[in-house]
Order: structure tokens, then C-alpha cells, then sequence
């Protein structure tokens, strides 16, 4: 159930994250127009879509991600192997 | 190159495939191995978001006005990541309540009000017309534009062809048709559209590929690379201001909000992504795949855009259709044609789930509830009703169909694509603060979600659609220019002097303002019904009521099991309805046959069922109308508030224990005074006693000492003090006795030596004993006996205490000399009554009860010493009492006083007979 809850705290960070991103301050700081490019791509567009893939990537990561307890699992065959040799 | 017939043909043959992947997903479906049960499917049918708008209009906005597309799928992104968490109650709720459509869900959570229902249906069917007039513009333009191949035309001046000549009428009705075909084959409460599903998100895939084709084609063959493309571009100074962030204009922050809006409040959106969710646990991809293909979709917008305005100068060719144009002048028909199926596909997906989602409501909330009202002894005489309610819904296809082509043919022509669709966003909007209000919030009320979404609606009436009435010359174009009667600040486009917003903001901050205001004001002053309470809680709190079935035993009264089968299969149809009983008693392991009774959770379980098909306004209706009975009294609603009633409950309860408290609490009190008094009568008792001990004893201790200390006493004074002291011993041993005979009969242990009593003789007795006293003080002792007194089962002795008591009493508080004491006797056919009356200065009538109490003296004696222990009266009340009589005292104070007993004859006479 922390884990649970634990991901929607992280969830609704993205959710913040994603509204600083995608608006006018932050937006403005890549407005150059013309005048700089990225890999032959204007800033502006370049940076718009990248934020929106960093964010699609951070939400599928918290989401996918298995709770806590991931960590316990390698302990489990380790036991089993013990158990053999014995 | 590409004849008419051919582009027909494919079109066609694409509908047709699209309409095969249905039916074998529907086979599929009734087999029970789903093609739709996977998170992928389920996101790729959400993207039915992505319509002509998107593939054609999206080129045509970023063209004039650059980075501006983006909003539209950036709030999207940002709703469906904290669709984690609404997206997700709201999916429990419409799961857990049966929710047909969005009409549906509004009208169920304000207390299934069929007004509330219809009003919702009304605004979507009226705000998503321009949205479906996009489609069929988008559809009917690019087919246009593709017959001319390779002659690329700007598809203008299309607004005035004549009917029949339109392509747009003849794609309204193939449409309508598929539409049909798709989603109106069978009334169904328990499944979902799986084909239409499956279907749409084939389309999805057909559409990203299509884009995605036309858009890596702009950029490698038509140029060298994104790169190449862009540097181009930024040669020429208006296409390199499309690349600021100042081309998009001011509205950016209102797109991305009414973006985030729309994606749950379309009633195409909300149909796919809750009503057609066919397990919960999918939102959790899709809240990143659905994102992650909008990303995909918008990746090449941009580059074709570009691609488009450098290859085509001078604005010769509509830039809404460069998706098309550029495959055409490179000469690459079958990359045309693809994209031509790209775009068709993008517009059948949303015409077919918009409609058959208002088609739904229009039947569900708008029709069935009147036909129900209007025609009710009609509508009941049907066997099977199912055909009806699809008879309906497809009628509702075709006129939602036939709207947006009006408006299309009327209005619609001379906008931009995406011009069109935000006038149908400001519209879904409107939803919002009912939806979100409903399920966050207790307080929203029936009257406030009516109030809002009417004022929103109007406002957003007058101030998007109007305009675009007037602007057609469909009304006097003075109403915009100058205001509605010719009243500045009424002027549409800039409602009370409100300048320097587009349209769209300038409507939605008006609406909103309105609908909002209205809603949250309305309500907090209302006082919502119980229906409209439950159904506020049931949504609210919907994770906090155990999975399952919702707050059952909403029903009481009583429906036969068979009643409730009859009608659920008129609206369900026969082989539906019976499945769905036998399945609910398999789960429930019961048997319905046996069950002539329908209990609450069996009628609640109709009722879900019937909401499935007919909403869930119709359905309370109908299943009110064969229960017998009444609903469910108040009381009982306040059991179903989960946790209001549990809250009252425990505080019900508290009062009364408290109360219950209160009352032990006011007796311990009580006791506790009483027990305080004992004690202080305890305590009076004792020092009384030892006081009454200490008198006689102090005498007998002084003569005795006199005595001791003077041998040579005189004779005569030696036998005085002597007499004093047998006469104080005698005192002392008489208070001992009293002490010890009270303490006895007060334990029950009194030794009573019973007999017949002659009370003449007991009296003659008591007066023998007492007659040197009373001539001592020369008191005049007379008494008034009868000849014969009849004979009492008593104790002698005793009744002889309680008589010499009582003449020692009148003998002690008679004055000397002239003190009168008589004794008289009265047989009464019950009892007998003994009364010593006296001279003396008589007794208050404060203390005439509480002298018969241990050792309440009466103080104002002549003497101011109270010469008795006290003890007497209380002693002959035990006795008379023992006995059955009563004892009591008349008096007023110095006029003497009688005091009387009465010892009852019937218990004894008896006895008497038998011992004669």
C-alpha cells in the first residue's frame, strides 16, 4: 500500500513537471526562432517535444517500475539453490 | 491516374474491412477470448482523440500560426498522467453503476435526474455538430482534391453546391451507416462494443502509419532530411516566424486547458476510455501509451507543414490538405491514396464512436425517459422492446449525422478545420465542473449542475455559435460588429467590454465563469434530495465502498422474480435477459425458481441491467414501477451513506449511552444523598443514644458518688438518692431495650409471640401500669370503652408497649394539674382504632410525620429536656406497622394532640372462629 501510495506522489510531481514545461516561462527560454538550431531542428520544437518525451518516459518508468519489494526477489532462488545443496 | 471510382472503391473496401475486423472481434467477444482485453488495444481506442483535425487541420494550424497545434496534445498528456488518479475513479464509478454514456454519468451522480440528462444530451448533440461537420468537411474535401489528381486545387468555394451534388451528404450517409452497422446491432447491457473497439483501434494504427508515411516522405524525398527541410524554411522570413513561440498567438494556456478538459469530457472520449474500458488495470499503460501516441502522431506535423507552405508558395493550396497535396505533386498516387485512407480512417473512427455515443444518450436520456412518461401504457404493452430502443438509436445516428452536415453545408465551409473542432471542445467543457465537481465533491447538487451547464451553455451559444450563425449570413451580421440589439456590451465577441482575447478564450472564460459560479453557488445553497445524497456519497467515496456491488437494499417492497424478468427482457430482449438471471443466480448461488420474492440485491441487479440499456434515470423509473411499495424510507437511506450513516450511528448511539449515563449517574447521585443522609442518621443515632446514655448514668454515677463519698448520710435522704438510682438504672435498661427491640423488629428478627387480643384489656392493663404517674403529677386520665370489642390476632405485649408509649407521651407533655389525657377505643367493622388524645401544647404540622422517626424529639417541651429516648414513637410504628395497622397523629400546635393506631380484625378473625 506505500508503494502505492508512494507512486501517486511521484505521478502527481509529473504532472507539475509537465505543466512548468509545457508553458510560457520556461517555454520562452527556447523561443530562438530561427537562430538556433538543434541537429538542423529550431530550438523551440526541439525542446517542446523532447520535454514531452522526458515526461512520457519518467511517467512510464514510475508506472512500470515494480514497487518496492523488487528488491526482495533475487533472495528467493538464492534459498532454493541452498536447499538443493543441501 | 486515380479515377473516382477507384478512390469509391477503396474507401469502400476499407469501410468493409474495418467492418469484418468488428464483426470477428464481436465473434471473438461472445467466444469469450477478447480481442480488446489487452492494455494496448485499449490505448490505441482512445486515440480515436486523434481525428481529421489532427491529420489534415493540425498541418493546416502549424502552418499559419506554427507551434500552436501543440496544445491540443500536450493537455491531453498532462490529463491522462493524472488520469492515474481521476481517470481512474471515474472508470470505478461508471463500472460500478453501469454508466451508459456521459449524459448518463452526470444525470446518475446529481440523483438520476432524466432533467439533468436530457440537458446534457441536448449540449452534446448541439456542441459536437461543428466537430462532426469537421469530419465530414475533412472527408468530403480530400476526396475532392484526390479526384483532381494530379492536379493539386484549392477546394474552396464548396460551401454552395447544390444537395445531391455534395460529396459531403453522400459521406454523411455512408457514415451513418457504418456507423450503424457498427454500433446498433443489439441493445446490450452487459458487454461492450468490442468489435467497434477493435475496429477503432485498427483505424488508430491505419492513421499514425499514414501520417507518419507522408510525413518521412516530406522530409526525405521531398528534401533532404529535417535538417535540409528546416534550413530552408528558416531562409524565408514568414516561415521563419512560424518557429516562435509569438506565431502561436495568445491563446496557448487556454488550449492546453480546454485540451485537458475535452479528452474526458468528449462524449466520444468519455465512451471509449471508460465506458468501452473492459478492465481498470489498463489505465495504468495507457496513462503512458495514449501520450506516447499523440507524441508520435504530432512527431512530423511540423516538417510536413514546412514541407507543404516551401513546396506550395503563395497560399494556391489549402494548407488543411497538405497531408494530401504533397504525395499529389511529387506524383506518388498510391502514397496518396494511403494518405487519403489515413484521413478517412481518422474521421470514420470519431463519426462512428461520437455518434454511437450520442446516439446512446439520445436515446437513453432524451427519448426513452418521455416515451416512458408520454406513452407509458403503450410502451408496457410491448413484448420486446430492445427493437425499439435500436430503432431509436439509429434514427438518432442519422439526424446527428444530418445536423453536422447542415452545418457543414451552411457554416461550417468557410472555417479552418481546427476552428471548427475548438467551437465543439468550448462546448464539451461545459461537462467539466459537473464531472469533476461530482465526483470530488459531496456538496454539488442536481439544481447547481442545471444551473451551470445551462448559463455555460447559453453564454458559450452566444458567444461561439451565434457569431458563426451571423458570419454565415444566417442572421444579421450587425449582431457581431455591433451587439445584439445594437448594445455594445453585448457584443458577442467581446461579451462587457472583455477585448484582446480570441474567441475561444474570450467564450471559455465567460462560460466557464458562469457554469462554475452557477454551480458551486446554486449548490451550497441548496438542500439536495436523498436520492441525490446517495448517489453524491455512492460517487465520492467510491473506493472507500467494498468492490462489487454498490449500496445494495436501495429497494424495499416487494417484486415477484418474475415481474422483474418480464421487464427486463422487453427492454433486453428474451435470450438476453434470461442469461443474465441464470448468471446472476449462478454467482449468487441461488435458485430464482425457488425465489418468488425478488430481494433487494436481485432488484438492484435489474435495475443496473436495465440502466445498461436505458440509462440509469429510465431504469429507477421502471423498476419503481413493479415494485410494490415504497423505495426506502429516510431512515434507511441514511443506513446506505456508508459512512454518514455509520458517523450518525455511532453518535445515536453515544447520545443514548450518554443519556443512558446521565440517568445513572442523576440515581448514583440520588443514592449517594440518601446514603449521606443515612450515614448523618447514623451518626445522630449514636450520639443521640450515647446521649441518651450518658443522662441516666451521669445521675447514677453523681448519687452513687454521694453516696460513696458521705457514709453518714441521713437515712431519709439516702433512700431518696437511692430511688434515683434504681429509677435512672431502670431508664437505662428501658432505653436498652427499645434500642435492642427496634434493631430487632428493624432486622426481622423480632420474637413475636402471637395471639388473641383483647385490646379493652391491654388498654385496662397499660393504665393500671401507668396510673401512679400520671396521679403523681395529677393529670386527669379518663377513657371510653365499649362493652365488647372483638378479639385481634396480635402480640400482646407489643400492642401493651405501643399503648403505654403513647399514655407516657401524653403524660410527659401534659401540664400538671391540668392536664387532660382520654383513651378511647372505636370497632369498625375492618379495624380497630385506638386514640389517646391529650391537653398538651400539641405538634407543628412540619414534624407531625417525622416524629414517628428514631429519636426525633420534639424539642419545645415545657421543659426544653426532652425527658423520652425518642425511640417510642418509632418503636409502636414498627409494632403497628408489623401488625398491618398504621399509626398517625392529628394535632394543631396548643390545642393538644390525638394520636391514633388501628389494628386491622380480618386477619385475625379467622383464627378467632377457628379457636371457638
Amino acid at each position: 500500500m506505500k508503494g502505492l501510495e508512494g507512486k501517486s506522489a511521484q505521478i502527481g510531481a509529473v504532472v507539475l513537471l509537465g505543466l512548468v514545461l509545457f508553458n510560457p516561462p520556461l517555454v520562452q527560454v527556447f523561443n530562438a526562432g530561427a537562430a538556433r538550431m538543434v541537429g538542423g531542428i529550431p530550438l523551440l520544437f526541439f525542446y517542446l517535444f523532447f520535454a514531452w518525451g522526458v515526461l512520457i518516459g519518467l511517467l512510464a518508468y514510475v508506472i512500470e517500475r515494480r514497487p518496492q519489494g523488487g528488491g526482495e526477489r533475487p533472495a528467493v532462488p538464492r534459498k532454493e539453490n541452498r536447499g538443493k545443496t543441501d | 491516374m486515380l479515377p473516382g471510382w477507384l478512390i469509391l472503391a477503396t474507401s469502400f473496401g476499407y469501410l468493409c474491412l474495418l467492418f469484418a475486423i468488428a464483426y470477428y472481434g464481436d465473434k471473438r467477444a461472445d467466444e469469450g477470448h477478447s480481442l480488446i482485453a489487452n492494455p494496448y488495444t485499449y490505448a490505441l481506442s482512445i486515440a480515436v482523440y486523434c481525428t481529421s483535425w489532427t491529420f489534415y487541420g493540425s498541418v493546416g494550424r502549424a502552418a499559419s500560426s506554427g507551434i500552436d497545434f501543440l496544445p491540443i496534445y500536450l493537455g491531453p498528456t498532462l490529463m491522462f498522467a493524472l488520469g492515474w488518479f481521476v481517470l481512474r475513479k471515474i472508470l470505478r464509478i461508471s463500472k460500478v453503476h453501469r454508466i451508459t454514456s456521459i449524459a448518463d454519468f452526470i444525470s446518475s451522480r446529481y440523483g438520476k435526474s432524466h432533467l439533468l440528462g436530457g440537458l446534457v444530451t441536448v449540449i452534446a448533440v448541439v456542441g459536437i455538430m461543428p466537430y462532426i461537420s469537421l469530419q465530414l468537411k475533412a472527408v468530403s474535401t480530400s476526396f475532392d482534391v484526390l479526384l483532381h489528381y494530379p492536379e493539386v486545387t484549392s477546394p474552396r468555394e464548396l460551401s454552395y453546391v447544390p444537395l445531391l451534388g455534395d460529396t459531403a451528404f453522400y459521406v454523411a450517409l455512408v457514415l451513418a451507416a457504418f456507423a450503424i452497422l457498427f454500433g446498433t446491432r443489439h441493445i446490450d447491457a452487459t458487454e461492450h462494443h468490442e468489435g467497434m473497439v477493435a475496429a477503432i483501434a485498427f483505424e488508430s494504427v491505419v492513421k499514425l502509419i499514414a501520417f507518419l508515411a507522408v510525413g518521412v516522405f516530406a522530409a526525405y524525398t521531398v528534401f533532404d532530411g529535417f535538417a535540409d527541410l528546416f534550413a530552408q524554411a528558416a531562409a524565408v522570413p514568414e516561415l521563419q516566424r512560424l518557429m516562435t513561440f509569438e506565431a502561436a498567438g495568445g491563446n496557448w494556456v487556454t488550449l492546453l486547458l480546454l485540451s485537458m478538459i475535452a479528452i474526458i469530457c468528449l462524449p466520444r472520449q468519455f465512451q471509449m476510455a471508460v465506458i468501452e474500458n473492459v478492465d481498470e488495470k489498463y489505465l495504468n499503460k495507457a496513462v503512458w501509451l495514449f501520450p506516447l501516441y499523440l507524441l508520435l502522431i504530432n512527431l512530423l506535423v511540423l516538417p510536413i507543414a514546412f514541407a507543404g507552405l516551401l513546396t506550395f508558395p503563395g497560399g494556391q493550396v489549402d494548407a488543411d490538405t497538405y497531408v494530401l497535396a504533397l504525395p499529389m505533386a511529387e506524383h506518388r498516387p498510391w502514397l496518396a491514396m494511403f494518405a487519403f485512407i489515413g484521413g478517412l480512417s481518422a474521421a470514420t473512427a470519431m463519426v462512428i464512436v461520437e455518434t454511437v455515443a450520442l446516439s446512446t444518450m439520445v436515446c437513453n436520456d432524451l427519448i426513452v425517459p418521455v416515451l416512458l412518461r408520454v406513452a407509458w401504457l403503450r410502451l408496457a404493452d410491448r413484448k420486446d422492446l430492445s427493437r425499439l430502443f435500436l430503432g431509436i438509436r439509429r434514427g438518432a445516428i442519422v439526424f446527428i449525422l444530418l445536423l453536422g452536415y447542415i452545418y457543414f453545408h451552411f457554416i461550417g465551409g468557410s472555417y479552418a478545420l481546427v476552428t471548427i473542432g475548438l467551437v465543439s471542445f468550448a462546448a464539451a467543457a461545459q461537462f467539466a465542473p459537473a464531472i469533476f465537481g461530482g465526483i470530488y465533491w459531496k456538496g454539488g447538487t442536481r439544481r447547481g449542475a442545471i444551473a451551470g451547464l445551462s448559463l455555460g451553455f447559453l453564454v458559450w451559444i452566444y458567444t461561439l455559435l451565434l457569431p458563426a450563425f451571423a458570419l454565415s449570413g444566417w442572421m444579421p451580421v450587425d449582431f457581431t460588429t455591433a451587439g445584439a440589439f445594437g448594445l455594445t456590451f453585448l457584443k458577442p465577441y467581446a461579451l462587457f467590454g472583455l477585448e484582446g482575447m480570441d474567441h475561444i478564450s474570450h467564450s471559455l472564460f465567460w462560460s466557464m465563469l458562469l457554469n462554475v459560479g452557477a454551480y458551486v453557488t446554486v449548490s451550497l445553497m441548496d438542500r439536495p434530495g436523498p436520492t441525490e445524497r446517495i448517489q453524491a456519497t455512492l460517487f465520492v467515496e467510491v473506493f472507500r465502498q467494498a468492490a462489487g456491488e454498490p449500496g445494495t437494499r436501495l429497494w424495499r417492497g416487494s417484486a415477484t422474480v418474475e415481474d422483474l424478468r418480464t421487464m427486463v427482457e422487453r427492454f433486453l430482449g428474451r435470450q438476453r435477459a434470461e442469461n443474465a438471471f441464470i448468471e446472476y443466480a449462478r454467482r449468487h448461488r441461488i435458485d430464482l425458481k425457488k425465489m418468488p420474492e425478488a430481494d433487494g440485491d436481485l432488484v438492484q441487479f435489474a435495475e443496473r441491467l436495465l440502466a445498461g440499456a436505458i440509462g440509469a434515470a429510465s431504469a429507477r423509473a421502471m423498476v419503481a414501477s413493479v415494485i410494490k411499495g415504497e423505495g426506502v424510507s429516510l431512515d434507511e437511506i441514511m443506513q446506505i451513506l456508508d459512512e454518514t450513516s455509520q458517523v450518525l450511528e455511532y453518535s445515536r448511539q453515544l447520545e443514548q449511552k450518554s443519556k443512558a449515563l446521565e440517568n445513572a449517574t442523576a440515581e448514583l447521585q440520588a443514592a449517594n444523598e440518601r446514603l449521606k443522609e443515612l450515614d448523618q442518621l447514623k451518626d445522630e443515632f449514636l450520639s443521640t443514644v450515647t446521649h441518651e446514655l450518658r443522662t441516666p448514668l451521669t445521675s447514677v454515677r453523681s448519687f452513687s458518688e454521694i453516696l460513696y463519698d458521705t457514709p453518714d448520710l441521713k437515712t431519709e435522704e439516702r433512700q431518696k438518692f437511692l430511688a434515683i438510682i434504681i429509677r435512672e438504672s431502670e431508664r437505662l435498661t428501658r432505653l436498652i431495650n427499645q434500642v435492642l427491640d427496634l434493631t430487632k423488629i428493624e432486622a426481622g428478627r423480632m420474637d413475636w409471640q402471637m395471639g388473641e387480643v383483647d385490646l379493652n384489656a391491654v388498654i385496662e392493663d397499660a393504665i393500671a401500669t401507668l396510673s401512679h404517674r400520671f396521679q403523681e403529677r395529677s393529670i386527669a386520665l379518663t377513657k371510653e370503652l365499649p362493652d365488647h370489642v372483638p378479639p385481634v390476632m396480635s402480640d400482646r405485649d407489643q400492642l401493651m408497649q405501643v399503648v403505654i408509649n403513647l399514655l407516657s407521651n401524653a403524660e410527659k407533655f401534659c401540664r400538671p394539674k391540668s392536664g387532660k389525657v382520654m383513651v378511647s377505643l372505636k370497632a369498625a367493622p375492618d379495624d380497630i382504632v385506638v386514640s389517646i388524645s391529650d391537653n398538651g401544647p400539641g405538634i407543628a404540622a412540619k414534624d407531625q410525620e417525622v416524629i414517628f422517626e428514631k429519636f426525633h424529639q420534639v424539642s419545645d417541651g415545657t421543659t426544653g429536656n426532652p425527658t423520652g429516648s425518642g425511640l417510642g414513637l418509632a418503636i409502636s410504628r414498627k409494632i403497628v406497622e408489623h401488625f398491618g395497622g398504621r399509626i398517625w397523629v392529628a394535632s394543631d400546635l396548643g390545642k393538644g394532640a390525638v394520636f391514633s393506631f388501628s389494628i386491622p380484625i380480618r386477619a385475625a378473625a379467622p383464627r378467632a372462629v377457628g379457636h371457638a
